[in-house]
């Protein structure tokens, strides 16, 4: 409720003052002294003051003027009795009167007057509180927007010092970046050291670097800088097994010093951490790294957090490292082993591409070690699957299978294994190994031949008395019976058919038995090659009668030592089969020399050429088998040339065929010539 | 001349009987070395002794030497009722490997000859001839 102050030395006024505010909504403060209201007003709050303009000891004005100064929120009203100009102009200009109220006053404008002084003191109020509000808003917009400020200029600080910070870091992890991005292009400890040199180039007090690690076979080896170059040398004893940091510990000083034989002060010793590296025995010594250094105290830490954050990078890079000259030097071992083997190997997959092979594989000494091409291609130089070839044989069953291939005049047993990579996968790739089996399938067929040749000895002495009495019977009897005959008539051509076909079995016997002699008779003798031509000759005559003949006979006549007449029945059974090859008439050339070795050794050379149909390749390597013969039945026993090659070796000597289909053979018999 | 062969290829037999006879001579033959040594033994028992023995080295049975052995035996035998023979032995043999005129004569034979031979009728010379340089009793 609203509280109107009423000052008035009249009581009465006082009283019906009272009377009238008794029904109203304000409650009405009367005093009747200046002094009181003055009081009044400083202690409490009104909402309007009613002063009288002439009081005891004070003008009303005076009271309204102070009321102004101290409560200026109550409005204020004058009672007057005389209204004089004065008056109102001092109650304007000194009290600023809301109202004038003129005494005797009608109660219900007094009414109205005080309501809307009320009113009024409620604006005043509002006012007041408003402006005491928006005061206050600015004061504290005003330390709102200097605190602002002051913010930021402190964030614009904290943002500039945080941006040099980060720039920092970043350029540190930049650093840390580009050192791992170095380290993972090294491909050599030798780098390695030298990469850790140019990072530790702003520490003055380190020396360079040493690097000792234990290589892949085991060997510890230490590497260090010698001016500029890398050294590596195997280390003359162990490091420290300890895996952490050591600062000028007396271990690692003498280390150093018995490993460089010079004394050394301050070390440090950096164990990089042990991950992959394929020996993984536990006992063996970390790779370290030295330092000699002269850094101070304060230094020394500043350097410690440096590699410590290179330290796991550094210890990968070298694990790597590690690992990559363990496994060159695994592949190389295995390169190695492989191309130590003189029998080709290779890897061919299942489209026969060769994936790796050795040093043996292909005849062409610049061809790399990893082909492109196909297997037959690069070994045999065929477009074609070699035949006999068992790489799909042993990629289809899984085992591995034997084959035989020929490339040229070699022939090589293969044996393909295949490589099973995991259990559930069928494999495709094959190893295939080529064991040149020329010279021992040449010494198996040679066995074979003697053997064969001794069979036959045996058999042709059992057959040469089984077939030779009968035989004996049926020639002696055909000659009995010739002599008996007429003369003429078909009777004796027909017996004398008879006869000289068992003359020819007795010669074919007799070949046998000479044969299966052989070796018996001692009487070698020293004797010209040109002097058996001669005495072969006329019996030839027969043999050559349909053909040209040239005997082309050197001047010089070393000797040779051979049982003459084996030696002859060679050349005859070379002239004879020379005669025979030809078909049409032809040209037998006979032609001797003698070939000087630089050694001093001579060689007697026999050819015998012929201009006939020649041998088909697939029948050459045959022809010196015994009872191999092309010739029609009971023409050849098929035992001249095998006989000719047993008896020419048995006098030391070779005997060699080349031949071209159409154009005619060429047999070249060699014998040792003798020093008597 | 009266000869006998011995020898168990039977066309062996036949045409050296055949050439023989041809000749005019006496020719008995034997298809083995038993055979031939009853034969021999049987003429020499009848005094009709052959002239010549054409011996074969290998037979089933006695075996040509052996039945030189066994020759030689009844000869040394018979020397005290003092009536030796002066007949000849031509040994032949087509396994010539294991003979020659050197064995043959060892054996007691007067000649080996190897079978077969190129000409039957010079055999048959050679025999006459061997008869002859040392036969007397025709």
């Amino acid at each position: 409720m609203y509280k109107i102050l009423w000052v008035d030395d009249d009581s009465d006024v006082l009283d019906s003052a009272r009377r009238l505010f008794k029904s109203s909504p304000w409650a009405l403060v009367p005093v009747s002294t200046a002094q009181a209201a003055r009081e009044l007003i400083l202690r409490e709050n009104f909402a309007a003051i009613v002063a009288d303009q002439r009081l005891q000891a004070a003008s009303g004005i005076d009271l309204l003027e102070f009321a102004k100064e101290k409560a200026p929120a109550a409005s204020r009203i004058l009672l007057t009795g005389a209204v004089e100009i004065g008056v109102l102009e001092e109650a304007v200009n000194r009290g600023h009167v809301f109202r004038f109220v003129s005494k005797p006053w009608d109660n219900e404008l007094l009414l109205v007057d005080i309501a809307k002084a009320v009113e009024h003191h409620q604006l005043k109020i509002t006012q007041t509180s408003l402006l005491k509000e928006v005061s206050s808003q600015n004061k504290q917009l005003e330390r709102l927007t200097s605190g602002l400020e002051q913010i930021v200029t402190e964030r614009t600080g904290n943002v500039e010092t945080s941006k040099v910070e980060a720039e920092k870091k970043l350029s540190h992890v930049r650093e840390l970046v580009r050192f791992i991005k170095d380290l993972s292009m090294l491909t050599s400890v030798e780098d390695l050291l030298n990469l850790i040199r140019k990072e530790l180039k702003s520490f003055h007090e380190l020396r360079a670097p040493a690097l000792a690690y234990v290589v892949a076979d085991r060997t510890p080896v230490i590497l260090f800088l010698q001016g500029k170059q890398v050294v590596e040398r195997e280390a003359r004893q162990m490091w420290s097994r300890r895996p952490r940091i050591r600062i000028n510990e007396l271990e690692d000083r003498l280390y150093l010093a018995n490993e460089f034989g010079r004394p050394f002060v301050k070390v440090l010793a950096i164990p990089l951490k042990r991950r992959a590296v394929a020996s993984d025995s536990s006992d063996e010594a970390p790779a370290t790294l030295f330092f000699e250094h002269a850094l101070p105290d304060e230094k020394i830490d500043q350097f410690l957090s440096f590699i410590s954050e290179r330290l796991q990078p550094l210890s990968i890079a070298l694990d790597r490292i590690l690992l990559e000259y363990h496994l060159k030097w695994t592949s190389v071992q295995w390169e190695g082993t492989f191309d130590g083997i003189k029998d080709p190997i290779a890897i061919v997959d299942i489209d026969y591409r060769v994936i790796r092979a050795n040093r043996h594989f292909t005849l062409d000494p610049n061809a790399g070690r990893v082909f492109e091409l196909a297997c037959h291609k690069i070994f045999a130089n065929s477009d074609t699957i070699c035949r006999g070839c068992p790489a799909a044989k042993a990629l289809e069953t899984g085992q591995p299978q034997k084959g035989q291939i020929k490339r040229g005049s070699r022939v090589y047993d293969v044996l393909s294994y295949s490589i099973h990579l995991s259990d559930d996968q069928a494999s495709t790739n094959v190893i295939n190994h080529y064991v040149d089996v020329t010279s021992s399938r040449e010494l198996h067929g040679r066995m074979i031949q003697s053997e064969k040749m001794a069979a036959v000895g045996l058999l042709a002495g059992n057959i040469a008395h089984e077939l030779n009495n009968p035989l004996t019977g049926i020639r002696s009897l055909a000659q009995v019976l010739m002599a008996e005959v007429p003369k003429t008539g078909t009777l004796r051509d027909d017996i004398q058919e008879v006869e000289k076909a068992s003359e020819r079995s007795q010669k074919i016997i007799e070949n046998l038995l000479g044969f299966s002699k052989g070796e018996s008779d001692q009487k070698q003798v020293s004797i010209s090659i040109n002097e058996i031509v001669r005495r072969t000759l006329p019996m030839l005559k027969t043999a050559l009668r349909d053909h040209r003949s040239e005997m082309l006979l050197s001047d010089d006549e070393p000797l040779v030592r051979v049982e003459p007449h084996l030696m002859q029945q060679v050349v005859f059974n070379l002239v004879n089969n020379a005669c025979q090859a030809m078909r049409k008439t032809g040209t037998v050339t006979v032609r001797t020399e003698t070939e000087r070795e630089p050694t001093g050794l001579a060689w007697s050379l026999l050819h015998v050429i012929d201009t006939g149909e020649g041998i088909p390749e697939d029948i050459i390597e045959s022809i010196f088998e015994p009872f191999f013969t092309t010739k029609e039945k009971g023409q050849g026993t098929g035992l001249g040339l095998s006989m000719s090659q047993s008896v020419i070796e048995n006098f030391s000597g070779t005997i060699q065929v080349s031949s071209r289909v159409g154009e005619g053979t060429h047999f070249i018999v060699r014998l040792p010539v003798t020093n008597s | 001349m009266k000869i006998l062969i011995v020898d168990d290829e039977p066309l062996v037999r036949k045409s050296l009987g055949r050439a023989f006879r041809a000749k005019g001579h006496e020719v008995l033959e034997a298809v083995d070395g038993s055979e031939g040594l009853k034969v021999w033994l049987g003429l020499r028992q009848q005094a009709a002794d052959p002239d010549l023995v054409l011996l074969d080295v290998l037979m089933p049975g006695l075996s040509g030497p052996e039945l030189l052995g066994a020759m030689s035996e009844k000869l040394s035998a018979d020397k005290e009722n003092g009536r030796p023979w002066k007949g000849r032995v031509i040994l032949m043999s087509a396994y010539s490997g294991e003979h020659n005129v050197t064995t043959a004569q060892q054996l007691g034979a007067d000649l080996f000859v190897p079978k077969p031979f190129d000409d039957i009728f010079a055999f048959v010379k050679t025999a006459e001839e061997l008869f002859e340089r040392t036969g007397q009793n025709c």
